[in-house]
């Protein structure tokens, strides 16, 4: 009860006519982004991060929100009418849609999807507005100790299932929070790795980070794959506004199940760190095919095949932000980048954050619900529109995106230190992705290293520097068990398992 | 993807043993409690676990012949290993970095990116002269008047004081 009440006074805050543009700008932003070829919401996000600097918390986190919702979502209309996901985790969207628009349905496969992700992403918000403030209090009973083996136990979990690799997974997220600990010193603000640049005593910023290793080294190799195998020729689709292209309720809903199955699946993939969006479509897809009557039909082109994938996919977006708020630490990159954000408006996210800026916290629940009716109706509105972003050449999109990379990080800090940082990370981001480091680790890495240090620096302090009562309290035991568990698994048995026959003998 | 995991082992190895040896101990201070950790500690710590893993890494890809599923699903197929391709791919995007560096520091933004972006779209492929004369220049007038409307953010330009 007392929560409903919360929630009816978030909508009082978050119901402005501002919150509104805020909310209605970042859904299509998102979308915009979501469609156009070669960029996605993880780089919208992380462009638009340092300019929501200018906003009030509510209207840059609302904004932000917005931009996930149709980022994700809009990944799927270059799936449907081109085979060409707009972002991975639409990649099995692509399996049924693109049939449906060879055999002249392109419309209906796109309402298909738009209708699964708000129902998904309705869903998800739904269990985050339950489920963050029970955890939370949960979480508020930990001291350092447990939260410094929850932190390790994440990067296990995230090196481990953001790649095959546990090793390299690990030596990014190590080389991640190896760079957050440049700066001052949290404790006694002593020098710390800043060779005397002044500009380094704040550490290094997050927005040249995230920009330069997430955005701009993606770009970048896009840009040289482009250069050697040059643009692959676009389908152009006649979307045809036949009466095939007409979703009735009834067949929308005769798939209720699916649609309820692969949101949960969905919310509980994004309940665990790491696990990511791609997954979580994959197995809302599975899990569809297995329980359906006509499995045979998957892949040719079946609504329940798109239902599947595109509400699991967007139920992650909601309860990603889960472990966010109830623990502070991030869900998905995404999470990773919307934590920068609240931290660039002094909100720090953890189990405290529903105690400090609780009337924040479901003013953001509210404006989450109001980005999906938002999505809704500009989604369907703007349908024949997305499919014009669809058709702009990546060798126009592609260069033009690096200047606003540019501006994004110059922006909020008008340093062209912060710029040159920007640069570099981009390079460094560019040799990670051709020779499979994670930069998914790496950015958490960043993002969870000072969370780790300050958790681990407060045990050694409270306890006299005896580590051991990390393995004396139950909960933090547990974690380092599962840690324990998790790189025997992962690390150990799956290398001896992958061994090849010939290795073996 | 063998090669270059053991290529990336002794690069890492060899910049990390440079951050654990020489950086980290004489860039950080000694602690300042005899209870508390050294400042120093997190990022020898860091380091350590990259040093340590990067030689794993290393022995196992020189121990493994064929070393290809290890590519990693978060990149598919663009994690094609580092050969002289990326390399010079690289080392043209230093080259660019350190001109579009300069040149918006000391002669401005919209010059720099103008002729930046002009590359950039010439190199992506773009073969209509007009559209990429058009871009060029049009997007950095553009957008740095937005920047200055919007966020009141003047962009730098040898012009402006």
């Amino acid at each position: 009860m007392e929560m409903l009440q919360h929630l009816g006074d978030g909508f009082e805050a978050a119901f402005t006519l501002t919150n509104m543009m805020f909310i209605c700008g970042g859904v299509t932003l998102g979308i915009i982004f979501g469609v156009t070829p070669g960029l996605g919401s993880v780089t919208a996000l992380a462009i638009l991060v340092p300019i929501t600097f200018y906003f009030t918390p509510l209207a840059a986190i609302a904004f932000l929100v917005g931009v996930n919702k149709g980022g994700t979502s809009g990944g799927a209309i270059p799936a449907i009418l081109i085979n060409t996901p707009g972002t991975p985790e639409a990649a099995a969207t692509a399996l049924d849609g693109y049939p449906l628009t060879q055999s002249g349905r392109p419309l209906k496969a796109m309402k298909t999807a738009l209708f699964s992700s708000v129902c998904g992403d309705t869903f998800s918000d739904c269990m985050l507005i339950l489920l963050a403030a029970p955890f939370a209090a949960i979480a508020l009973t930990f001291g350092p100790p447990e939260f410094t083996s929850i932190i390790i136990f994440s990067f296990t979990l995230i090196a481990a299932l953001a790649g095959k690799s546990l090793t390299k997974g690990i030596m990014a997220a190590a080389f991640g929070m190896f760079l957050s600990t440049w700066g001052l010193d949290p404790v006694d603000a002593s020098e710390r790795l800043t060779f005397g640049m002044v500009e380094l005593f704040d550490g290094i910023p997050l927005t040249p980070f995230a920009i330069g290793t997430l955005a701009l080294s993606s770009v970048l190799a896009q840009i040289f794959a482009l250069k050697r195998t040059g643009e692959p020729e676009k389908i152009t689709t006649d979307l045809g506004f036949k009466t095939e292209n007409k979703l009735p309720a009834r067949e929308f809903w005769g798939n209720w199940k699916t649609v309820l199955r692969s949101a949960c699946i969905g919310t509980g993939v994004g309940m665990l760190p790491g696990l990511g969006v791609s997954l979580a479509a994959f197995l809302g897809y599975g899990a569809a095919k297995r329980a359906s009557k006509t499995p045979e039909k998957f892949g040719q082109g079946t609504i329940e095949g798109i239902q599947a994938t595109e509400a699991s996919n967007s139920a992650v977006v909601g309860s990603n932000l889960i472990p966010t708020i109830a623990l502070g630490i991030p869900g998905n990159v995404a999470a990773a980048l919307l934590i920068g954000a609240f931290m660039i408006h002094g909100v720090v996210p953890g189990p405290l954050m529903m105690v400090e800026h609780g009337a924040l916290v479901y003013s953001i629940f509210a404006s989450m619900l109001m980005a999906n009716v938002a999505h809704l109706i500009i989604g369907r509105i703007g349908i024949t529109v997305w499919v014009k972003f669809v058709q702009i050449p990546k060798k126009i999109i592609l260069p033009v995106v690096t200047v606003f990379c540019f501006l994004g990080v110059y922006i909020p800090s008008n340093s062209m230190f912060d710029v040159a940082l920007l640069l570099i990370f981009a390079g460094v981001g560019y040799l990670m992705r051709k020779s499979g480091f994670s930069i998914v680790c790496l950015v958490i890495g960043f993002l969870l290293g000072p969370m780790l240090e300050m958790a681990l620096r407060q045990t050694m302090l409270m306890h006299k520097t005896d580590l051991t009562i990390l393995l004396t309290r139950p909960i933090s035991l547990v974690f380092l068990v599962l840690t324990v568990f998790f790189i025997w698994h992962f690390g150990l048995r799956g290398r001896f398992k992958n061994k090849t026959p010939s290795e073996k003998s | 993807m063998r090669q270059t995991h053991i290529w990336s082992s002794v690069i890492i190895s060899l910049i990390m043993l440079v951050f654990l040896l020489y950086l980290i101990p004489n860039y950080t201070s000694p602690p300042d409690s005899n209870l508390d950790l050294s400042p120093s500690f997190i990022p020898s710590l860091a380091v350590a676990v990259a040093l340590l893993l990067s030689i794993l890494l290393g022995v196992t890809a020189y121990l493994t012949k064929n070393n290809d599923g290890d590519l990693h699903e978060e990149f598919g197929v663009e994690a094609s290993g580092i050969g002289w391709l990326e390399i010079k791919n690289l080392g043209l995007w230093i080259m660019l970095s350190i001109g579009a560096w300069f040149g918006t520091t000391y002669i401005g933004f919209e010059p720099t990116m103008t002729v930046c972006l002009a590359i950039g779209l010439i190199f992506c492929g773009l073969r209509t002269h007009w559209l990429t004369a058009l871009i060029a220049v049009l997007t950095p007038i553009i957008l740095s008047q937005g920047a200055w409307l919007v966020f009141t953010t003047e962009l730098p330009g040898f012009w402006r004081t």
